[in-house]
């Protein structure tokens, strides 16, 4: 910024003492580097307002647009241990916000300012070719590329990030995030289909693993990206192994790339509650009957809910690392027989029916469907998730007391964990130079980085091995000890109606106490079989 | 009809002509949303077809043959009492109990507030409008609303725990459907209210005062003269109530997704399930089909019964 000083706009006190008190420690966790220099000279304040009260974001936004005629908005995140808070760069303001709903707001309001000037300028450009001054001109429908990624609060500003850093290196083109609401598992992956299958959806589009990728990759809805890996187009080299091998799908091409692969099965546990019953910390290699011994303990320290399952697709349910842990499997290798109908199945099923029975740990409706949002609110005191857990704790201030561990094991047993990713993918019905562009840059080192500064999962790369984000949250090593533990929950081109059909509703059954365990499995295995054959 | 006959007929004659010209836009719409549709929807059952890679094979009945089998008295009613036997039967069974439950409460609740409020009674037009104000929410807004309500820490549960009976209601697979059912009750009296109290307005007020004279009371005169003038909006209200019922999508989706354990999982929301998670478009459409058939042989057994009842004077 020209001048060296800038002014910050914020409107409550709560928000001038936070601003204060991150440029005072210096701390902005993900601030892209040209803010860096500048955070020093930040000059706070005024209050605009002197009762305190908070203005409307867009009338300020509004105001500021009058004095600049083509603003710029860069969004940063600055973080510190427990507090995020968003600072827009506006020419020579920053602007405070304090609320993810306000920015939005706010980038509406700027989405269409500039879109506005995009088009005087155009008119004016077409006037004159109209009037044989210049030749050529052109409308500005095709330089927009749409990508798609489900709505999560705890992430959005990042995308946004990522699609502003894009469009501001490109004059031509821009880059729009559409949120789409839903679980990704669920509404998204259905709202995706919906559109790919009328011949319409985004250019590119984020997806879950294990949703989409098997039913997307088979019938050839995303792009064949070998042409452009064997062209040099997309380079793989930094990626690691498994990644690609998760990537490649059964035909042997890929059809997306990962954005994020992290295991999913982490134990995150409320340290002040554990703290509250006596419980200092969780041993080493623990197993399945000290985990219940230290949930009992909770229960009977007063803790309501000593342990989250979710009740809908989630696959951070103890289910699926515990089936593996306890040696049972799914399906077989080559995705033809179902596998489950085992002891070692049964076992692990009564294992957690029993926690439930005992009011150990809660699966039902309200708190399940929501259960790392539930887990940040402090609705129980443990759950299995990635590192997202971290930043929905974040998100509702109770980072500094939320600790991680590997899950326990079975007397015996060896360690598993379900590995989770994120890809991206590239619209088969839609092919554009602009939509190769973008997908090379979220796919690329700077592209990726935004989802582990997010949280959202760890780096499918090896250049990310030693990002300092690995030193300032060492509540990640835990996470990262499962990676050679883990495996995708991918069942061949079915996963998706395996998962949603076959095992959810008997899970479902044995949580609430209508099927036995042994029935679940039994049922699981029936549907199992029907859905393969 | 020949050309020279439609020109004789139509073209040359003007009533018809403009006849045909008020009703062409609104054929046109039928045609394109309706029509189309429903005969591609057959068309697909018909098929193995995927969303995403379209028609996989003819498969002839083999949708209908593997949705309908095993058939529900089979297995000692298993598909009736189990999910897992044959889901599609479990979800007539879920949508069954849904009519069952919601149309007489809600068609004859609406009837009962229509009484009521046709009557003077202080602040008539605010209870009105508060039994309309669930008309004029979506259905998925109210299943939140409920979901909220209903909660294991919800309102409900907050002074059922005085009395004891604190539920987790969405959860057990024993209350969850009745859940879905009371809310649809709640959401859809006021819609039967407002058609109750048009037929009331409706009907002369020369047959109460003839009553009156007979000596009928209140009842007496609910019975012979409000009851057999409000048949027709009983039969119009009842009909669509239970094609509505058949129809249940939102309220079961959005309160439950179809689930604990298949509780709420009604004909729509498995057809749902079927089409767009699991892509399955084909035995989507066939089941989307025997659903219009149910559909269209109630209405037409509830129309010809009608008629039948019908009497000229």
């Amino acid at each position: 910024m020209a001048g060296g000083q800038a002014a910050v706009l914020a409107w409550s006190s709560d928000a001038v003492r936070r601003l204060r008190e991150c440029v005072r420690s210096g701390r902005h966790g993900s601030g892209r580097a040209s803010l860096d220099a500048r955070v020093p000279q930040l000059r706070i304040g005024p209050r605009h307002r002197r009762d305190g009260s908070e203005p409307p974001p867009d009338s300020k936004l509004r105001r500021a647009l009058h004095r600049e005629p083509r603003p710029r908005l860069r969004l940063v995140r600055f973080a510190r241990a427990t507090t995020y808070f968003w600072i827009a760069e506006w020419g020579k303001h920053y602007i405070y916000y304090d609320q993810v709903q306000a920015i939005r707001r706010s980038m509406r309001v700027i989405n269409d300012q500039n879109k506005m000037y995009r088009r005087s300028v155009l008119g004016a450009l077409g006037a004159a070719s109209l009037a044989g001054c210049i030749g050529g001109g052109g409308g500005n429908s095709g330089n927009t590329v749409e990508v798609t990624h489900w709505e999560e609060d705890a992430e959005a500003q990042h995308r946004y990030d990522q699609m502003e850093t894009w469009s501001s290196s490109h004059e031509d083109w821009e880059a729009e995030l559409r949120l789409v609401p839903g679980d990704p598992a669920e509404e998204y992956h259905e709202s995706m289909q919906t559109e790919i299958a009328g011949g319409e959806g985004p250019d590119i589009l984020y997806l879950q693993y294990e949703a989409s990728y098997p039913s997307f990759s088979s019938e050839n809805a995303l792009q064949n990206l070998d042409s452009l890996i064997e062209e040099g187009e997309i380079n793989l080299d930094d990626y690691y192994e498994r990644s690609i091998d998760m990537y490649t799908w059964t035909d042997g091409s890929m059809y997306a790339l990962p954005a994020q692969v992290t295991p999913a099965s982490g134990f995150w546990y409320n340290t002040e509650l554990f703290e509250e019953v006596g419980i200092e910390s969780i041993p080493d290699n623990w197993t399945w009957e000290d985990f219940r011994g230290i949930l009992e303990d909770l229960k009977e320290g007063g803790v309501d809910n000593p342990y989250i399952i979710p009740f809908n697709q989630s696959i951070t349910d103890l289910f699926y690392p515990f089936i593996w842990q306890n040696g049972a499997e799914f399906v077989n290798e080559d995705y033809t027989e179902s596998r489950i109908n085992s002891s070692e199945a049964v076992e692990a099923l009564e294992f957690i029916v029993g926690l439930i029975e005992d009011d150990l740990a809660v699966a039902d409706v309200d708190i399940g469907d929501r259960y790392s949002v539930a887990f940040g609110e402090e609705l129980g005191a443990a759950t299995l998730g990635g590192p997202w857990i971290l930043d929905h704790a974040m998100n509702e201030g109770i980072a500094d007391k939320i600790g991680c561990t590997t899950p326990p094991i079975p007397e015996g047993g060896e360690q598993a964990s379900v590995l989770n990713s994120h890809g991206v993918g590239m619209n088969a019905n839609m092919e554009s130079e602009a939509q190769l562009e973008l997908f090379k840059f979220l796919t690329s080192e700077d592209g990726v980085e935004y989802h582990l500064e997010a949280l959202s999962g760890l780096s499918p790369m090896e250049t990310h091995s030693d990002h300092p984000i690995f030193e300032e949250e060492p509540r990640l090593q835990p996470i990262q000890e499962l990676i050679p533990h883990s495996n995708p929950m991918i069942f061949g081109e079915h996963t998706n109606q395996i998962v949603a059909e076959a095992l959810l509703p008997p899970r479902q059954g044995a949580y609430t106490g209508d099927l036995t365990p042994r029935e679940a499995i039994e049922s699981m295995h029936n549907s199992i079989e029907s859905i393969l054959s | 009809m020949s050309p020279s006959s439609f020109k004789e007929k139509v073209l040359d004659n003007d009533d018809r002509l403009y006849g045909y010209l008020f009703v062409l836009p609104d054929l046109m719409t039928f045609i394109a949303f309706l029509f189309i549709p429903v005969a591609t929807a057959f068309i697909l059952s018909l098929f193995e077809w995927s969303t995403l890679g379209g028609a996989q094979g003819w498969v002839g009945l083999d949708n209908y043959i593997n949705l309908l089998k095993p058939y529900p008295w089979e297995n000692n009613f298993a598909p009736l009492r189990s999910p897992e036997a044959n889901l599609w039967w479990y979800a007539v069974r879920n949508t069954v109990i849904y009519i069952t439950g919601v149309v007489p409460l809600a068609v004859y609740g609406g009837l009962g507030a229509a009484l009521l409020l046709d009557s003077d009674i202080p602040g008539e037009d605010i209870v009105r409008a508060m039994y309309f104000i669930p008309v004029m929410l979506s259905p998925a807004a109210i299943a939140i609303i409920w979901r909220w309500i209903l909660a294991d820490q919800g309102i409900a549960n907050e002074y059922l725990s005085l009395i004891g009976l604190s539920h987790n209601w969405a959860t057990s697979t024993a209350t969850a459907l009745p859940s879905v059912m009371l809310m649809a009750i709640w959401a859809n009296i006021g819609f039967n209210m407002i058609i109750y109290l048009s037929g009331l307005q409706n009907i002369p007020s020369e047959l109460y005062d003839a009553a009156r004279i007979d000596g009928a009371g209140t009842w007496e005169k609910f019975r012979n003269v409000t009851w057999p003038n409000l048949n027709d909006i009983t039969f119009f209200v009842i009909v669509l109530a239970i094609i509505n019922g058949f129809q249940v999508f939102a309220y079961a989706y959005v309160f439950a997704q179809g689930g604990p354990y298949n509780a709420t999982t009604t004909i729509v929301v498995y057809i749902y399930q079927r089409g767009f998670g699991a892509g399955d478009l084909g035995s989507a459409s066939a089941m989307a089909v025997m659903l219009f058939i149910f559909i269209f042989l109630f209405s037409y057994y509830q129309y010809t019964q009608r008629n039948q009842q019908e009497v000229s004077y």
